[in-house]
């Protein structure tokens, strides 16, 4: 019988030969693609710009479904989201930077920003120059940033990009309950929290939408960012019909 | 600092393939454990400055692997390598020799199993990877003589429970 060295000697070798396939290319696309947004995601959230407001609408007329799994108390901000889920249009912009927007058009987010525009259906991000001119193309950024079949739209945007408790968020009841509005007071989201003490949204009380959404920054020096929401459908600027309709 | 993660995927998929593959022999358990790699790999990264990033995907790919490969034969015995020792189990009960396939490399997969997890690891980076004791100090933040004294701890282990194996 072989000495036990001999026995462990030759078992590792085995193990160091085994016939290994090569790696199916799909793991390989999927794993390059996932390293690629999680990574894109971290800077861009820490932007505070209008993405943090296009990804509120992307994720608030992106939860339809999950609807039903919500607390459905008559004020409770699942509740908001549930009239969300029900529009095909929305406009949103800051009032302290007046060269960006975002526009939701039936199931695509367009965003204006001072040099480019980006259009992502939760599949495909689109960035284009000013005067309509593709630049690049790419994975979105918002519907299909992690790889899990279980994870929800709602679950990836609360707890994967604002990293709150979906429970948490679905729960909320008003701050405020006036005539006309409701006002949800949440904490910053994890990746706000550096320069953020909170966000504040106030919903039309019959409506149930969003109206305005104000970040409330740390410092107080700082001036805040107050994003408006509305939901008439209006004339676009011809570049993001004209994208639009390319599509 | 921007990590250019494609090139990293391009440079060192391969060998993280290797390691999974070799541990789990299917495509389905290597395709889970090769992405959770760069998953722990990228979480990381933005917690701490990588200096080794092979080292790093080795250890992770190996942790990864060795987890899977202890839940998968936990199932069907869940012991240690303590208890065999304690109860002086003989080769037919040993759960080394519960695998259908006889071949050497599944026999030392099942004894990995029992080992004691950062044993597991290290033993597989330094014999079965090639990575120097330094690299694997500096993965696990460890001294290279504590390093040398787990991968010899590890092989008296391991040739206990192929032994085990062969002569009951």
């Amino acid at each position: 019988m072989e000495n036990n060295d001999e026995i462990l000697n030759k078992a590792v070798d085995d193990l160091k030969n085994r016939t290994v396939t090569v790696i199916p290319k799909d793991v390989l696309k999927q794993t390059a693609f996932w390293l690629k947004t999680s990574q894109n995601q971290k800077f861009q959230i820490f932007r505070p710009s209008l993405a943090a407001a296009a990804i509120l609408i992307a994720a608030s007329l992106i939860i339809y479904s999950f609807a039903s799994n919500f607390y459905t108390g008559s004020v409770a901000w699942a509740n908001v989201e549930n009239h969300i889920s029900r529009i095909t249009f929305a406009h949103c912009y800051n009032t302290r930077q007046n060269d960006t927007e975002a526009w939701y058009i039936d199931g695509v987010i367009y965003m204006m920003e001072k040099h480019k525009i980006v259009r992502d259906d939760g599949k495909t991000k689109s960035i284009y120059e000013l005067d309509g001119k593709l630049i690049t193309e790419n994975f979105s950024d918002i519907g299909d940033l992690m790889l899990s079949e279980n994870t929800s739209p709602f679950m990836l945007v609360t707890q994967g990009v604002f990293e709150y408790d979906s429970n948490d968020v679905a729960n909320k009841t008003p701050v405020y309950i006036g005539d006309d509005l409701l006002v949800y007071k949440f904490d910053a989201p994890k990746c706000m929290r550096d320069w953020a003490s909170g966000l504040i949204i106030t919903a039309g009380r019959q409506s149930k939408l969003p109206i305005y959404m104000k970040i409330i920054p740390k410092d107080s020096t700082r001036q805040t960012d107050v994003f408006i929401f509305d939901y008439e459908k209006q004339e676009l600027p011809e570049i993001i019909k004209q994208i639009s309709n390319n599509k | 600092m921007l990590i250019n993660w494609q090139a990293i995927l391009d440079e060192h998929g391969r060998a993280v393939w290797n390691t999974t593959y070799r541990m789990l022999g299917n495509d389905a358990d290597a395709s889970d454990c090769f992405q959770q790699t760069f998953a722990d790999a990228l979480m990381f990264s933005q917690k701490q400055n990588v200096k080794n990033f092979r080292a790093l995907l080795l250890k992770l790919a190996t942790r990864r692997s060795l987890d899977a490969l202890r839940q998968r034969c936990r199932k069907a015995n869940p012991v240690s390598f303590e208890l065999i020792q304690e109860h002086n189990i003989k080769a037919a009960d040993c759960p080394i020799a519960n695998t259908e396939n006889k071949e050497l490399s599944e026999i030392l997969l099942n004894a990995f199993s029992l080992l004691d997890s950062e044993e597991a690891q290290i033993f597989c980076l330094r014999h079965i990877e090639n990575l120097s004791m330094t690299e694997i100090a500096q993965a696990f933040g460890l001294k290279e003589n504590y390093v040398g004294v787990i991968v010899h701890r590890a092989k008296n282990k391991l040739k206990i429970l192929l032994e085990k194996y062969y002569r009951g």
